[in-house]
Order: C-alpha cells, then sequence, then structure tokens
C-alpha cells in the first residue's frame, strides 16, 4: 500500500493531505470477484476491510475521491528487498521476511547509536520518513522478533535477554505463523496461546503434532540455531579523482570528468550495464559540495552522449575557490545487451552512423535543453470535463505510469471536440432567440458576425460527487467554471467553427476552442 | 478496411491507366495524402524526404501593430496536420513516432482518437515538445528529424527564415523523414526551402446555400510544389472534417463548383490579397 502511495504522482498524499482526501485501494480477483487486498487508512476509518468486495467497498466510499490500482505482490517483494538494501546503512546484516518484514542482525552495532532503544527510534524515524509505518521489536532471536513485531500494539517493542518466554507466553500461537491445519487441531484441544505449548512436554508435541512445531519454539527461545539469508548490497559504481591542490581551470575539470567517465562507462560495460542516472560531485575548497544529477531515458553507456550532456552542465559549473576532488558516480543502471559494433559500415546508406540519434539520445538532449516539462506526452485521464480529459504529462512518468497500469487505460468521452481549446474560455458576446437559446449573432476576436449554423445544445455538468471545496476553486480560478455548461458548436458567416458554452451560475457566454 | 481501400485505389489506377491519364505507378518515397485529387496534382503524394510548407488562417487581429498583442493572431490548420500524420502512421506499419515541436502547433489530444472506438494509435506514438524561442524550435526539429524513430515532425515554423527551412529540408531530405511546417499566412512572401507550399484558409459563408454541411470545411489550396512548372502547381480543393472520426476528406461541394468562375479565379484573388497584406 505504501509503495503504491509513493509511486502516485502526489507523492503518497492521499491519506495525509488535509485539505482533499482521497482514498487508494489495491484491488485482486479472488473467486471471480474484486476483492480488496489492501485499503489505505482513510479507506479502513470509512469501514473499508481486507477481503471485502470493490462493489462494496465503493459504496461505503462514496462521496470521496477514490482510486483503485491492481494488487502487484511480486512489485510489493521487489520494494522489500530495495528496501532492504537500503536498510544496510543500520547493521550489514538484513534480510526480507515476506511479505511485509524486515530482520536485521544489530549484534555489535547498536552502541554506534546510543544502545537498542535509540537504533529503533532511529530506524523507525527514517521509515516514517520514507512514508512507511513500522512496528519495531528488538529480541535476542529472529524468530521472537517476529512474533512480537507482529503481534505488539505499540510501535517500538524491546525484549531483554531472559524475558523470551515472558514476552511470548501471552501471544496467540497464530504468530508463529504455522500451517492453517496445525493451528486448528492446537485450538481444538484448547492451546490459544504460545505460553501454553511451552507448559506442554515437548516429546508428546513433537509426537502428536510434527517436529516443525518444537523447532520452531526452540528458534524462538533460543535453544536451537537460527540464520537469516542477508540481502548482498548493491556496490555503487563510482569513480573518482583527488587533486594536489585545489583546482580553478575549467579546462583540467572538463578533462578530469572526461577521463572519470571513460572510466565509470568501462566499468559499466564489464557488468553489461548502462547507465540510467549519473550523479557527480565536485568537493570545492572552503564552499559546500556541488552536485549535478544527470537522468537518462535509456541505459547508456554511449561516450559521446553523455558527455554531450555533461559538458554543458559543467561549463555553467560555479567553481568557486577551486575543486579538490571529483566523483563520478552511476547511482541508477540497468543491464544492456552487448551490441557488435560495424567496422565497415553499410556503403550504400547515405546516412553516417554519428549524423543519427536515437530515440533516447534524443529525449536526453530535449530534456537537457528545453527541461522536463516541456517534453512530454498526453494521456487521458477519467473526466468528462473538456479542460481535464487529457493531462499532458513528462514523458518519463507516463512510462513510469504505463508500466505500473500497463493492462488499464482511462477511458475517453467519446464526443466531437475542437481542434483547439482554449485555457481559459475567452468571453464573447453573442444575441440569442431566447436568454439559453440557439445562437443569432456573435462577436469575437473583432469580428462580429451572423451565425448560419448552431449545433446544440450539449450540456455538460462539471461532477457533483467531487469534493466541493475543490470544484469552488476551480470556479473562482476558471471562468465560466460553474456546475453547468450549455456547449453550441457554431459557424458563423466569417467561416469559423466555434465550440461556445453558456455558463450556467452567471449566464455569460464564452469561447472554449475553435476547430482550424 | 485498410486492405478494402487498397484494394478501392488499384482500381482507380487500373482505370486510369486505361484512360491514360494517371501515373502508371505508385511513386516510391511518398505519402499519400488519403485525397486522390490532391495526390494526382503533387505527383503521387507528399515527398517523405522533404519539407511541406502549410501557411495556416489568420486570426481576425490582421494589422502588425494587433497582431503583436493579439493573443492569437493566427491558427494553424491543425485538422489538417493531424489528418496527415494519421496517414503518415497508417503508411508505417513499424508503428513511428510524431513529433509535434512548438506549443501552438499542439492539437487537442481529443482531435487524435479516430473512429467511434477511439483508436489511440495516434495519441500513444506522439510526444509534444514546447521550446520557447523559434532557435530552439528549428534545433529540437533538427534533432527529431535525424531519429530513426521519428516517421513525421510537425513544428510552428513562425519566424523561420530562409537558412532555417533549407536546414530542416536538408536533415528531412537526408534521414527520409517527413517535415510539416505550420505558419503564419503573413510569411507567405518569406523565402523558402519547402518542396510544397499550402494555404489553409476558412470559407466567408455568404449565402445560407453553402453551409449546408454541419461538419468544419477549410480551402486548401496549392501554392508551390518543387519540380512543377508554376501553371502546374496550383488547384483549389475544399476540405470537410469529420467531427466524429476526425478525418479529413475533400468535399463533395467541390465538384459542383469546379466550373464557378470564382473558384477558377481564386488563386489569382489570393495572391492579390496576400500582396495587399504584406504591403
Amino acid at each position: 500500500m505504501r509503495r503504491s502511495l509513493r509511486s502516485r504522482p502526489s507523492g503518497g498524499r492521499c491519506s495525509t493531505d488535509r485539505s482533499h482526501k482521497c482514498a487508494l485501494l489495491l484491488a485482486a480477483s479472488h473467486q471471480g470477484n474484486e476483492v480488496v487486498a489492501c485499503a489505505c487508512e482513510y479507506a479502513q476509518s470509512a469501514g473499508v476491510r481486507t477481503g471485502m468486495t470493490v462493489t462494496h467497498a465503493r459504496s461505503l466510499l462514496i462521496g470521496r475521491t477514490l482510486f483503485i490500482e491492481r494488487y502487484q505482490p511480486e512489485e510489493d517483494a521487489k520494494a522489500l528487498k530495495s528496501l532492504a538494501r537500503w536498510a544496510v546503512r543500520f547493521t550489514p546484516v538484513v534480510a526480507v521476511d515476506e511479505p511485509d518484514g524486515l530482520l536485521m542482525d544489530i549484534s555489535g552495532c547498536a552502541h554506534l547509536y546510543g544502545g537498542e532503544a535509540m537504533l529503533a527510534d532511529r530506524v523507525a524515524g527514517s521509515l516514517e520518513g520514507l512514508g512507511f509505518k513500522a512496528r519495531i521489536a528488538v529480541a535476542p532471536t529472529f524468530v521472537s522478533a517476529q512474533v512480537v513485531s507482529r503481534s505488539a500494539e505499540q510501535q517500538i517493542t524491546i525484549v531483554e535477554a531472559g524475558g523470551i518466554h515472558d514476552a511470548l507466553a501471552s501471544l496467540p500461537i497464530a504468530a508463529l505463523r504455522m500451517d492453517t491445519s496445525m493451528g486448528e487441531a492446537l485450538r481444538e484441544i484448547g492451546i490459544e496461546r504460545i505460553g501454553q505449548l511451552f507448559d506442554l512436554p515437548r516429546a508428546e508435541l513433537a509426537a502428536r503434532f510434527s517436529g516443525n512445531i518444537g523447532r520452531c519454539l526452540d528458534r524462538a527461545t533460543g535453544d536451537a540455531l537460527d540464520a537469516i539469508e542477508p540481502v548482498q548490497p548493491l556496490e555503487p559504481i563510482e569513480v573518482e579523482r583527488v587533486f594536489d591542490g585545489p583546482v580553478t581551470s575549467l579546462e583540467a575539470i572538463l578533462i578530469s570528468v572526461r577521463e572519470l567517465l571513460r572510466l565509470l562507462l568501462r566499468r559499466l560495460e564489464k557488468e553489461s550495464s548502462g547507465a540510467c542516472e549519473l550523479s557527480l560531485t565536485a568537493e570545492r575548497i572552503h564552499a559546500d559540495p556541488v552536485m549535478l544529477a544527470l537522468r537518462l531515458s535509456h541505459p547508456s553507456r554511449d561516450e559521446a552522449h553523455l558527455w554531450s550532456l555533461l559538458q554543458p552542465r559543467l561549463e555553467r559549473l560555479s567553481l568557486g575557490y577551486g575543486v579538490e576532488e571529483i566523483r563520478l558516480r552511476a547511482v541508477h543502471t540497468q543491464r544492456t545487451g552487448n551490441g557488435q559494433m560495424e567496422f565497415w559500415p553499410d556503403p550504400s546508406s547515405s546516412i553516417r552512423p554519428e549524423q543519427s540519434v536515437s530515440w533516447g539520445q534524443m529525449l536526453d538532449q530535449l530534456t537537457e535543453r528545453i527541461g522536463r516539462e516541456g517534453v512530454t506526452v498526453a494521456a487521458p485521464s477519467e473526466s468528462y470535463v473538456p479542460e481535464r480529459a487529457f493531462v499532458f504529462q513528462p514523458w518519463d512518468e507516463d512510462r513510469a505510469s504505463r508500466n505500473s497500469r500497463s493492462t488499464e487505460k482511462a477511458s475517453v468521452y467519446a464526443a466531437a471536440r475542437p481542434s483547439r481549446l482554449f485555457a481559459p474560455p475567452d468571453p464573447v458576446r453573442v444575441v440569442t432567440l431566447t436568454p439559453d437559446g440557439p445562437l443569432l449573432r456573435l462577436e469575437w476576436g473583432g469580428r462580429a458576425g451572423a451565425v448560419r449554423s448552431c449545433l446544440g445544445p450539449e450540456r455538460l455538468v462539471l461532477p457533483w460527487w467531487a469534493d466541493s471545496r475543490r470544484r469552488e476553486n476551480e470556479s473562482a480560478a476558471m471562468p465560466g467554471g460553474s456546475a453547468t455548461r450549455d456547449y453550441y458548436t457554431v459557424q458563423d458567416e466569417h467561416g469559423r467553427w466555434l465550440w461556445v458554452f453558456r455558463d450556467g451560475a452567471s449566464g455569460r457566454w464564452f469561447v472554449h476552442g475553435e476547430w482550424t | 478496411m485498410h486492405p478494402l481501400l487498397e484494394r478501392i485505389r488499384s482500381i482507380e489506377r487500373r482505370h486510369a491507366q486505361c484512360r491514360g491519364d494517371a501515373a502508371p505507378a505508385k511513386p516510391i518515397g511518398v505519402l499519400e495524402t488519403g485525397w486522390a485529387s490532391v495526390d494526382a496534382a503533387i505527383g503521387g503524394g507528399l515527398t517523405r524526404g522533404g519539407l511541406h510548407e502549410w501557411l495556416g488562417n489568420e486570426s481576425a487581429a490582421t494589422t502588425s501593430e494587433v497582431r503583436q498583442h493579439a493573443r492569437n493572431p493566427w491558427r494553424p490548420p491543425l485538422c489538417v496536420l493531424v489528418h496527415l500524420a494519421w496517414s503518415a502512421l497508417d503508411a508505417d506499419r513499424a508503428g513511428l513516432w510524431n513529433v509535434w515541436i512548438g506549443r501552438r502547433c499542439f492539437p487537442h489530444p481529443a482531435v487524435l482518437l479516430r473512429g467511434s472506438v477511439g483508436d489511440r494509435t495516434l495519441l500513444e506514438r506522439s510526444l509534444f515538445v514546447s521550446p520557447l524561442t523559434p532557435t530552439d524550435r528549428l534545433w529540437a526539429m533538427d534533432l527529431a528529424l535525424r531519429s530513426p524513430a521519428v516517421g513525421v515532425v510537425i513544428g510552428d515554423g513562425s519566424e523561420f527564415d530562409m537558412a532555417a527551412t533549407r536546414r530542416v529540408q536538408l536533415v528531412a531530405k537526408n534521414h527520409e523523414t517527413l517535415a510539416l511546417l505550420a505558419r503564419p499566412p503573413w510569411e507567405h512572401g518569406e523565402l523558402s526551402a519547402a518542396q510544397t507550399r499550402w494555404l489553409v484558409r476558412q470559407e466567408s459563408v455568404i449565402h445560407r446555400d453553402r453551409s449546408d454541411s454541419s461538419n468544419p470545411q477549410w480551402r486548401v489550396e496549392l501554392l508551390r510544389c518543387k519540380g512543377m512548372r508554376w501553371e502546374q502547381a496550383q488547384g483549389v480543393w475544399n476540405l470537410e472534417w469529420n467531427r466524429a472520426a476526425c478525418t479529413l476528406r475533400v468535399s463533395a461541394s467541390v465538384a459542383d463548383s469546379a466550373g464557378d468562375a470564382s473558384v477558377a479565379s481564386e488563386p489569382t484573388q489570393r495572391r492579390a490579397m496576400l500582396d495587399r497584406q504584406i504591403a
């Protein structure tokens, strides 16, 4: 759920933004029904529970903005693994505890943070900064920490070395995450708590049920060896150059960075990877370091292309009193194939290889010069209101949203629309047969003339279910933004085809678009 | 739908060959516009590796002073450009990209959907680039034309001079990519290296009987076609926009007015009018 919230363009504001709350549900198919696999806190406060049908959840959330996305357990597993790699900053041994936990071996690390409690506080605070809420348990064994963290009500619980029996005794046996059949069998003979299992003779327990339950208890208490499979932290691909003294010559900096880039690309080539994001840090004397970040549309290790993006930025770099050290790092990399180079180019082709640019290179160069907001794609959004029916979004956001919701497409309201839409709509003077009736004459753009044909009206009403405050804000910001609009397609005697509407509240007329 | 269209076209071509008034085969490296009479007039269609200029409509603000302050001093022929982008996409089976450069020539995305089912191919294969200055627009067009993943580059060509259009024409020719420029009508007098130049105008409707269609119509005039003599390279067509299907077709009403004296003398009248405006 948190992963989905963070991946949204609003940056996970769904549940936390008080001015405009919206609910997020993750839906999964179960026996032919769409059921709620996960619900945000806001939805839960309205009574939505995991396992109920999506239709039921919709009825509970009526009148509130609702987003429903597909539940993707495999994506959750990937996100959990990357979170485990992130947690290596606290301790070198971190393992994934599926489906939603992390196991951290903090032996010998706690004192660096001022004790176990301080370390737990630090981890909880850092996770909260990333948008995750965590329940943390510090215990002598991994199993006891797992059981306590999943059952405890407080955010941080610390189990002392001799207190494992006491901590576990009152917890339900379901916390041991045993098979459903075994849990039912234990419940049939009246065993509800872990403490009751401790009281039973171990040999009888193994004979009647299986040896697993005994081993699980031993691992929880520390009587049996427990091991985890830690994630391997990714080694950053980084190259650096330390100068003998502060360097103020831009030419020297450029030569050094070019050499560093060559070294970095050689390392990437060995790993069959391409850089998706590069960062360059210049440590300056008596000043803060300067950092440049370069995001690429596709993984690349094309030196000429990367240099063409880096060089203009370096030339604008403020060197201050001099640069002492330069670090170049491939922040994100992706595996790429190894293509064979052409030694003898095709003589029949009139295009030389250095003249053509790939799609990815073109996107990178456009983004670098014009800016990310200037290179966009248009995507339909779920709205029949003309100005909100499509959004122009940066190409990388669109690619991310296509990857996450590749099978789902927003529906488009099928109605004839003009080739050009004015934002905001332009006021127009009209003469009509009746106050809300067909147009006889209009004056717009410095030209007045009789109306030759008038088709309509097409009545559009702004969504009544949207938040009233948001609707009021839009009405104030946009002329003619009231709840009801009557649209007419009009041809005047000058041959102009205009899309004109009458604002329901004020009775004023506006031109919203034109066929050109 | 496409096989049927191809079949009909092949029958028409065969029929025309029998009469001896048509080209024997479809020229290579040419994009058919989908308007048979227009294609016939320019030798089969728009040259793929070339630049084609479309002069748009002028707004009410006609004087240069008002033009500078007007919100929409001119209107690019967006419906024509959308139609040509669809034609190129239909012809290219590889699914190449369309790059729209310059905010002024961005159509409302709703018109990029085709037919009642809302075919989104063009919408999903369109990239919109919005440079702020003419220099950046020219640079972006040059870059986009060099990419083999791009099939058509459609740009706002206002304030482009001869050198700029020559640069675009040369890059388009070298990389065999179609370049379409939308330009304001008052730049008709500017020198240009474009393969073809067109003027798209809205026709004033004085008589009631000439506005019988419920669809927008434009009068498209061929001003120049490289490689053809001046008297051959001219023609006027009425194009009608199908608002539901988002396609353009040659209006049937033109056939009736083919012998009309006002239409026959249209290029001369129009040139005189443009010359007056420039003066």
